[in-house]
């Protein structure tokens, strides 16, 4: 076979097409790798009743729905410029690339901060329930903080190892705890207070009532996760519609199973008794409601399932934090040495690595000061989390406008302005309704000072970026050109690039 | 040959097990193979893309059977990223398959709890195998030119993150001299090179379960 025949005749079929495609991801592989993350159960029975015994807000499953509704609008613009934007999805380069580099920066440190917050808050859910499941079960008596460090070790040693838990484990964990989830809703509902089943709950009068603010952030909370779908995009089979399809279906699924169980938990104590009922039973709440119903098995079952959530939402925090530092390292954003990676395994090490020092500093300072591990822990820095990826969302939404207003890139209305306007002031309305009643969520007094310095924490961390950026363009002109814009464009920032080198840089 | 070196460094000289993870070394073996045939001059990079210049068969066989895949799909013009991720798929074990015909290595069955879970292609002569590394780590410390050859490698060795490993415990000037020797390469090298480093690099974010 002479190579110009091979050449000059026509192929039909693309050897590098076929082989490469087979090893791309489909819809269903995309809302699995998102939904494990964001591990339904850790919702459901944490987040939830906590939501109730704290805000006080009975309209916790209508902000659930109200939330998935807005962010599936979000998520319109959101994928529409993923289509654009080769990145793997890191909303800081979205806004730098849609609102100008400073706020990039800015948005940068507000993710850093608000992932770490989502992650070292939830040791405090793990530590509680693991150390109270073991007091029940088997008698015994372990603090939480004691149960948090075990796990926080284990997150360590996986991190820096990057051994992930397997694919099929967490999907076979996923079904099961959505099965175990609905199963319990289904109970429960079955077996309503007296009264009967009633939808007052979901009533969306809520949502203008006065403390649906707390309700909404505390819905966002637990939708973090969703926007890692665009990550995978180039890996997927069809970028066009798998990341699309994988984020709303990723959106629906997540809403609906939230706001239905949030509503059964009122349905089973009666939407007046349920605040109560939640600050009594804390996250033991839903387990308490169908005990007398499914028997000791299914009660033990949901435990192991939601403390295994909660280690694969750890676990996944802790690789988002460490990707998130290791592409600011390698942009030169933040300093180079989160850049490096483990040889051996791949893993952002260095990233890992400063992730869980913090996490142990918070743990030891939480333990030391004696603070209850759900409410101070688990609930105000999760929620806090929560603020700041609302913020990263809302800016988001803002810079998808920003983007297309320049080039419209072959995209319809409804995907460039639209949606884009409707979800940024739905998501900007939320994001002031929060800020507004912060003290309903921590449940302080609304003269406390902490009620004001959750919030600016975000304000500190923008302003210091911005600062940052400044002092970047300042003085390295070169990295400043390409924040934002990944390692596939970003001269500065790969050793063989053509750039002109530069007096005084330093790569090592 | 600069794949086989490329190899050689990229794996333990006694054990034959990887010392990167298993993206780096598919995409830097792959890297390794189209560097050899940009060397030959077979084949040349212009604005992302691979051009054939040379459509005669190399003399081996493997740069044969690689410049054909090329060659059969130029008209499709696939980006060089394209093509690293395909190459990549075969390119570590084509690489280990030629220095297993040329006597270099042997087959291993690797075992884990007795049970055998893959084939490690084992170093015959552990100073051979080891020769890349030391003669690039001891000339690079000595801030020594480097010829063409070792040049490329110390590229690949870059762009693949194995620099941290040749230059351990090496001041930052040592680092600083690989980074300026490498930009003395030519344009489709360099080319090739930085994909390679951008690729890598992705395959760190976009990792998945």
């Amino acid at each position: 076979m002479t190579t110009d025949r091979l050449t000059h005749r026509p192929t039909r079929t693309s050897n590098v097409a076929n082989t490469l495609a087979r090893s791309r991801l489909g819809t269903a592989a995309v809302v699995f790798f998102v939904m494990a993350a964001a591990a339904p159960l850790t919702v459901t029975a944490g987040g939830a009743t906590s939501g109730f015994a704290i805000t006080g807000s009975t309209g916790i499953p209508i902000a659930y729905l109200a939330i998935a509704a807005i962010l599936a609008i979000f998520a319109v613009g959101y994928v529409a410029m993923s289509r654009h934007v080769v990145n793997a999805g890191a909303f800081y380069s979205y806004i730098s690339q849609g609102l100008g580099k400073p706020a990039g920066v800015a948005a940068a440190f507000i993710a850093v901060l608000a992932y770490n917050a989502m992650q070292i808050g939830l040791y405090g859910g793990f530590g509680a329930v693991l150390s109270g499941f073991l007091a029940e079960r088997f008698g015994v008596s372990v603090s939480w903080w004691l149960c948090a460090l075990a796990g926080w070790a284990i997150v360590a040693v996986l991190g820096v190892l990057r051994v992930d838990l397997n694919g099929r484990v967490l999907a076979i964990m996923l079904l099961a705890e959505i099965a175990i989830a609905a199963l319990f809703a289904v109970v429960i509902v079955a077996h309503p207070a007296e009264g009967g089943i009633t939808l007052s709950t979901l009533s969306p009068s809520f949502l203008l009532t006065a403390g649906i603010g707390a309700a909404l952030v505390t819905a966002v909370t637990g939708f973090v996760g969703f926007e890692a779908t665009v990550v995978f995009s180039e890996e997927t089979r069809d970028p066009k519609r798998t990341i699309a399809r994988a984020t709303y279906i990723a959106v629906a699924v997540t809403g609906l199973l939230y706001g239905l169980s949030a509503w059964a938990l009122t349905v089973a104590t009666g939407p007046d008794k349920i605040v109560a009922a939640a600050q009594e039973h804390s996250t033991e709440l839903i387990f308490t409601l169908v005990r007398p119903h499914v028997g000791q098995f299914f009660v033990d079952l949901g435990h192991l399932l939601f403390i295994t959530s909660l280690f694969a939402a750890l676990l996944s925090f802790h690789h988002t934090v460490g990707r998130y530092l290791f592409s600011l390292g390698r942009e030169h954003v933040l300093p180079s040495r989160l850049g490096h990676t483990s040889m051996r395994t791949g893993a952002p090490r260095a990233g890992s690595i400063t992730q869980t020092i913090l996490a142990f500093g918070v743990l030891v300072g939480y333990a030391l000061a004696g603070a209850d591990p759900i409410v101070h822990l688990f609930f105000w820095i999760t929620v806090t989390g929560g603020l700041g990826v609302l913020i990263l969302m809302t800016l988001t939404s803002a810079a998808v406008i920003g983007f297309f207003a320049g080039d419209r890139r072959s995209e319809s209305l409804w995907h460039r302005i639209a949606a884009p306007v409707i979800a940024t002031a739905a998501l900007g309305w939320v994001l002031y309704l929060t800020v507004d009643q912060f003290a309903i969520l921590l449940g302080v007094d609304p003269t406390d000072p902490l009620r004001w310095a959750f919030p600016a924490s975000f304000a500190v961390a923008a302003l210091l970026g911005l600062i940052w950026a400044g002092l970047l363009k300042a003085w390295r002109p070169d990295i400043y050109d390409t924040i934002g814009l990944g390692a596939n464009a970003a001269p500065a920032t790969n050793p063989f690039a053509d750039a002109v080198p530069i007096a005084g840089t330093s790569r090592s | 040959m600069l794949a086989d070196d490329f190899y050689r460094l990229s794996h333990h000289d006694a054990t034959g097990k990887p010392r990167l993870h298993p993206r780096a070394i598919e995409l830097g073996c792959a890297a390794a193979i189209l560097a050899e045939l940009i060397s030959s001059r077979h084949i040349g990079i212009e604005t992302e893309q691979i051009q054939v210049l040379d459509r005669r068969p190399p003399a081996d066989s493997l740069m044969h059977v690689i410049l054909d895949q090329l060659m059969a799909e130029v008209a499709r013009a696939h980006t060089v990223r394209t093509w690293l991720a395909f190459l990549g798929q075969q390119a570590p074990e084509q690489i280990a398959q030629r220095l297993l015909r040329a006597g270099h290595v042997r087959l291993q069955a690797q075992r884990r709890l007795g049970r055998q879970v893959g084939l490690l292609y084992v170093p015959v002569d552990m100073n051979t195998a080891y020769a890349p590394c030391a003669s690039l780590s001891y000339r690079l410390r000595r801030h020594e030119p480097l010829e063409y050859e070792s040049l490329c490698l110390a590229g690949l060795a870059l762009a693949s993150g194995l620099d941290t490993f040749i230059l351990d415990g090496a001041p930052a000037e040592t680092f600083e001299y690989l980074n300026h020797a490498v930009r003395t390469l030519w344009p489709p090298m360099r080319a090739l090179l930085f994909h390679t480093h951008a690729a890598i690099g992705g395959a760190v974010l976009a990792h998945r379960t």
